[in-house]
């Protein structure tokens, strides 16, 4: 039964993963959420550790959520069901796109979707923020410059990996000394 | 596309397969960070390197990679694929992909499950955990900069928020609504034309 929600779960994730990996921690955050497969700190981690591996951030945390719900198995089945719409839709498109030579009803398809994935994005991160005690008046203010020191490294072109790294040398730096 | 009919028989070969394999395994390492920074990558390769496509075609694999669900490269590298050598160059594409990942992944995996009690791994996951925050924040205003860019996508954008914050409702059917709200303004604006 596990594997056949996880198909399920990370086949919508697939197919409804509009604008790229980031676009698509909202669903999964959701789909973890409703199933209870992890607590929020780890659905957290996961994304650190997927995000600091080469490779699309979005099936290396459906490799990593399967892995850990059911194993090798769950692994393969959540990582194949998140590719598999990709699959099947660029396949439709290329037919599609063959045969009308016109591609303004993709854009203008994305024209809308890329606002509410925006919003999508923006309140996934507002949500993690505050399960991760963020956005409470007990905040360490470390946590809060961290936060904004990642953003503007981000900004500056320094790759994630870098950002990753550095932010686990400043947590070492502050809590255990 | 450039296919040279004195080639032609190399690219239904099982070795062009392959080569599509190692192609896409030596790009993999380029995808940190996800997202459009891979185009220019995949560019070089395919039509500087390999003579697969020409540089016109470009715009199309983007358009395409950007509208299908999914991630950027990994779509780019199904699109690259199927073009090339039908439904198993699509596969052998993005396997090579995913490959280096998918071993790093695991290892990854394997190491964060097994050290991850220890006191020093908590303590580099506390300084990390806010980063992601910062890390999400970061691409919602990436991808905000392309979206908000007249009134109507931004009252789409307020609107998104206002639904997730109060109705709880599911991002679904927000996207569903996105493509929908986007198609309307499309042919509204062809009638006014």
């Amino acid at each position: 039964m596990q594997s056949i929600l996880l198909f399920i779960e990370f086949f919508k994730i697939g197919l409804f993963g509009f604008g790229g990996g980031y676009a698509m921690i909202p669903l999964m955050d959701r789909a973890v959420e409703k199933h209870e497969w992890l607590t929020p700190e780890q659905f957290a981690d996961i994304v650190a550790v997927a995000g600091s591996a080469p490779g699309p951030i979005a099936t290396n945390s459906a490799l990593f959520i399967g892995y850990q719900t059911s194993g090798i198995g769950g692994a393969v089945i959540a990582g194949v069901s998140t590719l598999l719409p990709s699959l099947i839709i660029v396949f439709l498109l290329i037919k599609v796109i063959a045969r009308y030579q016109n591609t303004s009803l993709l854009s203008s398809g994305m024209y809308g979707i890329h606002p509410v994935i925006t919003a999508l994005i923006l309140f996934a991160g507002i949500r993690m923020g505050r399960q991760n005690g963020l956005f409470s008046l007990s905040v360490e203010y470390s946590q809060l410059i961290i936060m904004a020191a990642a953003f503007i490294l981000l900004y500056k072109k320094v790759s994630p990996v870098w950002v990753v790294t550095l932010s686990g040398i400043a947590g070492i730096l502050i809590y255990h000394f | 596309m450039n296919v040279y009919p004195q080639e032609k028989e190399y690219y239904y070969s099982f070795s062009f397969l392959f080569e599509l394999f190692v192609t896409f395994i030596k790009i993999s390492p380029l995808t940190f960070g996800g997202g459009l920074a891979i185009i220019p990558h995949i560019e070089s390769v395919m039509v500087e390197k390999k003579n697969w496509f020409v540089k016109d075609d470009i715009p199309r694999i983007v358009t395409i990679a950007q509208s299908t669900p999914g991630s950027i490269a990994i779509n780019a590298a199904i699109y690259i694929g199927f073009s090339l050598r039908g439904l198993s160059g699509a596969v052998a594409s993005m396997l090579g992909l995913l490959f280096p990942s998918a071993l790093i992944v695991t290892l990854l995996t394997y190491l964060f499950l097994t050290y991850h009690d220890l006191a020093i791994i908590q303590e580099a996951f506390k300084g990390i955990r806010p980063a992601i925050v910062g890390l999400i924040f970061f691409a919602a205003f990436k991808i905000g900069r392309i979206a908000l860019q007249d009134r109507l996508t931004v009252l789409v954008f307020i609107s998104a928020i206002g639904l997730l914050a109060v109705l709880d409702t599911s991002p679904l059917f927000l996207i569903a609504g996105g493509i929908l709200i986007g198609w309307i303004s499309y042919t509204y604006r062809c009638k006014r034309r």
